[in-house]
């Protein structure tokens, strides 16, 4: 059973990036873990711990790889919140900073339990031949946000976690408590045990978490209600809103929202047994086999296109507000820019979570997080550039593999495919990606690789994703998007069945014209550390300012977007009706070709609008004659730029590489940005009509 | 100015250009060196200067910096004006200026609804050099009238009020300032000019805390001063000087960065605001909620006339008064608890202890900061999202 793939993290409950703190939660492929919770009720006495123990032992030796979470043994949480209430008398109304530091005395009093019920657990194992692992919320870094008695878990360190199960032992974590975001010691809330075990299965991707109370599932009607009918058997699969009307008595009813939201799927029963009530839904494995040829990854199942965001939270929502990762210690609103090379190690031999900024740093990290959740990816790795971003995509493929590529493409990407690519031993063809009989007859043996933009850059043609991915994962090929045209609040290729989606992050992401940045995202595991490794092995990563930049510039996707691609259709449609052009391209006009299979696979037709001029030299004159437009080439940002792209973004183009479909010499490329838009029409129009008088009347004088 | 004749740069800014284009080209000059399109970061304490007596426009950055000149030829610019004064917090603004207009023994009337740090300054900082300051309900032109006396150099006033959001008239206080030689001053800060021109409307400076709207992403503080009157620009430059309190290079840099957006932000703030405002007046445990285009609005008339558009800010209070509304700031979630405003993602304030905490009580209440007041700077997230938070936060707190 895996995870629901593509929820990456809701506002809170975001397993964030941080020293100390754990991998992105979301798309980890942990599904041999079981994250076994332990209730108090089950944990009455040495006789119900060594019971305990001999569950955990069964369930490793069935083949799981078990996570054990405790609560304190029973009686000792109220036994130790009614001795505070003696201790200090306190009644329930304190001004508010005294009622805080009170708090956090009895949060870390009652942390005292769970830390009993863990150790006694952990001797348990040991008298089993097991070695157990006690990691508790500070090692754990288990980081809490909100009311100090009532708090969300936030983040955690997972590669701990996964260190101590890959070394053969049994992590035993206390439940219910956590380290405060402000400092301290921090509860989840009465019943909390469960939350910790459904955050650190959500974390790890974990294929199980089970819940062992004393009853031995959640019942129609709740067995422990004074008045109800106890029915004999408890239900055995529920779905989440029964869960919800129904397990309040049984599991924390935050917990369950919380899994809820995240789609974690869990069971409820009682010790010594496998049986119980399932709550959430089943998936479909992913299948994933390494060989000498990079196999075609099975689609994942269907993520929400149209929200990219996670857990109900919108787009617009989700680029402002989730950058959790670095709240923990001071919590600034705004991420900060972890400006180091390297970072303190904890021992000679023992690593945090960040060693050396090359490999990784928080600053980036928090981006990554970001920006995958838009493009719904469970994996998202930062570059310093969108050709560093390619170029690990394309190291894939090994010599004496081929990559297929679009005929009409970037051309730093063609440069790239006609000169490094040959170098080191790959072959690169191109082929017209908006026919798919022509690719079908493309694929051929030592074809790794199919990498396309769509729309394309410069001449907008458009590409079917989700046809052309069925088609390379039937051939084994690995399917590439280059989706920087439109960003991925416009579309998102992974959800129609790409394997890897790449970003120029110069362009809409950052959006500001001061950062260069790339970034590629992928739902598997095993693309995305082949990525790390070489990102890492060739010191290509993104630096932690430039990480800044972006993320800060992404905030305002949405607002940029919706601004900038209303006035491209204004303009797109006011330029066709200009004497001065011979055709317009842009995805947005009837007509265009492939423009249904647009609007079937995007949300939008974006912001970049070409025309044709009529002569390079009416083009020349309207990009020169701009006022307001500046002449530049890249596009995606706030200043709306024109460029030439036969002698600018794609003079790189090399000759070698044949097939290339030919870019006019008249084609002129707009990339709109937030200007007014009464402003750019008078510029644009304007210029044009004085470039094509002065070109007519250079003619007539001729 | 500094860096003027540069054969390349465009003309700016276009006469009778929209806002949205100002925002991002108002006052531009491309960088002389390289071209390159946007303001370089002059990280840079000094000049070297060409000979003794000789520079090109910059010696020391305290004294002026190049991207600091680039912020406020922009900030000019969207009030056709001069370049404006940078400086490094709202608070360093609005003391340069009270340090040029009322040094030496003058007196201010100031609207009785504004910034806690506001207060503070007259109260606890100038007091101590001669300076005077009496606070009125500036929404009725003719107590600013009545407050007016010898000595009395400056009328400043902010509208939207923070954190009432009641409305000063700007036009009709001017008329009473102007008849008495005295400079009118307007925190536009919450507005920003996008949405409000107070130089329009015969005010004779506009002061910012760049910090909210204008930079927009939390990310820095900074201040400004903007005016058509040349003698002021060039006291105020003086005292900047003189003290030390100017914006610095990346800060400027960040700021200048935000203003590209200003237009698209203020909009969506806007539309936001409105719609969690029209929310939260349904619910039955809100007693009520303060937005300048809501029906119930009394100043509505007031702000159709003097705003292009509602702003970001709004203000409400619970049924259950002070109790209520703590519990409900302690339970949200997507918002922040925080003490800036005007920024991407939405905060929310207890202005009784946090903003306007060292305002004195008596002064607060007549001011209308009741205990129960909930301020509310709405961000760009979905509002379906901030209203499901606080729809459950609400449930919480009652």
């Amino acid at each position: 059973m895996s995870r629901r793939v593509g929820e990456s993290g809701a506002s809170l409950a975001t397993a964030a990036v941080e020293p100390g703190g754990g991998r992105e939660g979301s798309g980890r492929s942990g599904e041999g873990i079981c994250v076994l919770k332990l209730g108090g009720s089950v944990l009455d006495g040495p006789e119900g711990v060594r019971h305990a123990a001999d569950e955990v032992a069964r369930l490793r030796a069935a083949g799981w790889r078990t996570v054990v979470v405790v609560s304190a043994l029973r009686g000792r949480t109220d036994a130790l919140f009614e001795r505070a209430a003696r201790t200090d008398g306190a009644g329930p109304v304190l001004r508010d900073s005294r009622r805080a530091r009170r708090e956090e005395h009895l949060a870390r009093l009652v942390s005292t339990g769970e830390l009993e019920a863990a150790a006694l657990v952990a001797l348990a194992l040991e008298a089993l031949g097991l070695e157990a692992r006690l990691l508790d919320h500070r090692e754990l870094g288990l980081h809490a946000d909100g009311p100090v008695l009532e708090s969300e878990p936030v983040s955690a360190n997972a590669a701990l976690i996964d260190r101590a199960l890959a070394d053969g032992e049994v992590p035993v974590v206390p439940g219910y408590v956590a380290l405060h975001a402000a400092g301290g010691t921090a509860l989840l809330g009465r019943g909390g045990s469960d939350y910790t075990a459904l955050f650190l299965a959500w974390l790890l991707g974990a294929g199980r978490c089970r819940l062992v109370k004393d009853v031995a599932g959640i019942f129609a009607s709740d067995p422990r209600a004074v008045d109800g009918p106890q029915v004999g058997e408890p239900l055995a699969e529920l779905d989440w809103e029964a869960a919800a009307r129904l397990g309040g008595r049984v599991v924390q009813p935050r917990a369950l929202h919380f899994a809820r939201r995240l789609g974690v799927a869990l069971e409820v029963g009682a010790p010594g047994t496998d049986v119980g009530t399932r709550v959430g839904s089943v998936e479909e494995a992913e299948a994933e086999t390494v060989g000498s040829r990079p196999e075609a990854i099975q689609a994942p199942p269907a993520v929400g296109v149209g929200t990219g965001a996670t857990a109900g939270l919108r787009p617009s929502t989700w680029v402002v507000k989730a950058r959790h990762s670095a709240r923990a210690v001071y919590r600034p609103t705004s991420v900060p820019i972890y400006q180091t090379a390297t970072f303190e190690q904890a021992s000679a031999t023992g690593f945090g979570a960040f060693d050396y900024t090359r490999t990784d740093n928080p600053t980036r990290s928090a981006v990554e997080t970001q920006l995958a959740a838009l493009e719904g990816a469970g994996h998202g790795l930062a570059f310093a550039s969108g050709m560093a971003a390619l170029s690990a995509v394309l190291r894939l493929v090994a010599g004496g593999g081929e990559i297929l590529a679009g005929s009409d493409l970037y051309g730093g990407t063609l440069r790239w495919l006609g000169r490094v690519g040959p170098r080191a031993g790959v072959r690169c063809r191109l082929v017209d990606v908006a026919d798919p009989a022509a690719v079908a007859a493309a694929i051929g043996p030592d074809t790794r690789l199919l990498l396309l933009e769509t729309p394309s850059n410069p001449l907008l043609r458009i590409a079917d994703i989700e046809c052309l991915g069925r088609m390379a994962r039937e051939r084994g090929v690995l399917l590439a998007v280059d989706n920087t045209l439109l960003s991925p609040l416009l579309q998102n290729p992974l959800a129609l069945g790409a394997d890897l989606v790449v970003h120029s992050a110069t362009k809409h992401l950052a959006g500001h014209g001061d950062a260069t940045a790339g970034f590629v995202a992928t739902h598997s595991e095993r693309l995305a550390g082949r990525l790390a490794f070489h990102r890492n092995a060739e010191g290509t990563g993104l630096a932690p300012f430039e990480a800044w930049l972006l993320l800060r510039g992404a905030m305002t996707l949405h607002v940029r977007l919706e601004r900038e691609q209303a006035t491209a259709r204004r303009l797109a449609a006011r330029l066709r009706d200009e004497p001065a052009v011979r055709g317009v391209l842009y995805p947005g006009l009837r007509g265009h070709p492939g423009s249904r299979i647009h609007a079937r696979q995007a949300r939008g037709p974006g912001t970049v609008v070409c025309f044709r001029a009529g002569s390079p030299r009416v083009a020349r004159r309207f990009v020169e004659g701009l006022e307001l437009v500046a002449t530049a080439v890249s596009f995606g940002g706030v200043a709306t730029t024109a460029s030439l792209p036969r002698f600018m973004s794609h003079a790189s183009a090399p000759g070698e590489l044949g097939g290339r479909t030919p870019i006019p010499s008249d084609l002129v490329r707009l990339s709109v940005g937030v200007e007014d838009p009464s402003d750019l029409e008078r510029d644009i129009v304007g210029a044009l009509r004085r470039a094509a008088d002065a070109t007519a009347r250079t003619v007539s004088l001729g | 100015m500094p860096g003027d004749a540069h054969p390349t740069a465009p003309s700016s800014p276009v006469p009778g250009a929209g806002d949205s284009t100002t925002a991002l080209h108002g006052g531009r000059q491309y960088d002389p060196a390289t071209g390159a399109i946007l303001t370089p970061i002059y990280q840079s304490t000094t000049f070297v200067q060409e000979a003794v007596g000789r520079d090109r426009g910059f010696t020391y950055t305290r004294s002026g910096n190049p991207t600091v000149v680039a912020l406020e030829r922009r900030l000019g610019a969207l009030e056709e004006a001069p370049p404006a004064v940078a400086f490094a917090t709202g608070m360093a603004a609005i003391s340069a200026l009270c340090l040029v207009l009322l040094a030496d023994g003058g007196h201010a009337v100031v609207s009785q609804v504004v910034y806690g740090g506001t207060v503070r300054l007259l109260d606890r900082v100038l007091s101590r050099f001669g300076v005077a300051a009496t606070f009125v309900d500036a929404s009725d032109p003719e107590t600013v009238r009545g407050a007016l006396r010898t000595g009395t150099r400056l009328v400043l006033v902010e509208t939207p009020a923070n954190p009432t959001l009641d409305l000063v008239d700007i036009g009709a206080v001017a008329e009473v300032a102007r008849g008495a030689g005295v400079p009118l001053a307007v925190d536009n800060t919450f507005l920003t000019p996008v949405l409000q021109r107070p130089l329009e409307l015969g005010a004779e400076a506009s002061v910012y805390s760049t910090t909210k709207f204008l930079e927009g992403h939390n990310a820095t503080v900074g201040g400004a001063v903007v005016t058509r009157d040349a003698a002021l620009l060039e006291r105020l430059r003086f005292v900047r000087n003189a003290l030390g309190i100017g914006q610095t290079p990346f800060q400027a840099w960040l700021t200048l960065r935000g203003i590209g957006t200003l237009p698209v932000r203020m909009q969506a703030h806007s539309r936001g605001a409105e719609r969690v405002a029209r929310w939260l007046e349904r619910q039955p445990a809100v007693a009520r909620v303060a937005y300048p285009t809501l029906a119930s609005f009394p100043q509505r008339e007031l702000a159709l006339r003097q705003q292009r558009d509602g702003g970001g800010l709004v203000a409400f209070e619970l049924l259950g008064g002070e109790a209520a509304g703590v519990r409900l700031m302690n339970a949200v979630r997507l918002c922040s608890l925080a003490e800036n405003l005007g920024a991407v993602e939405t905060l929310i304030t207890h202005p009784a202890s946090m903003t306007h905490a060292d305002v004195p009580a008596a002064q607060r209440r007549r001011a209308g900061i009741t205990d129960g007041l909930v301020r509310l700077s709405v961000g760009l997230e979905d509002p379906d999202d901030l209203i499901a938070d606080l729809e459950r936060a609400l449930e919480t707190a009652s």
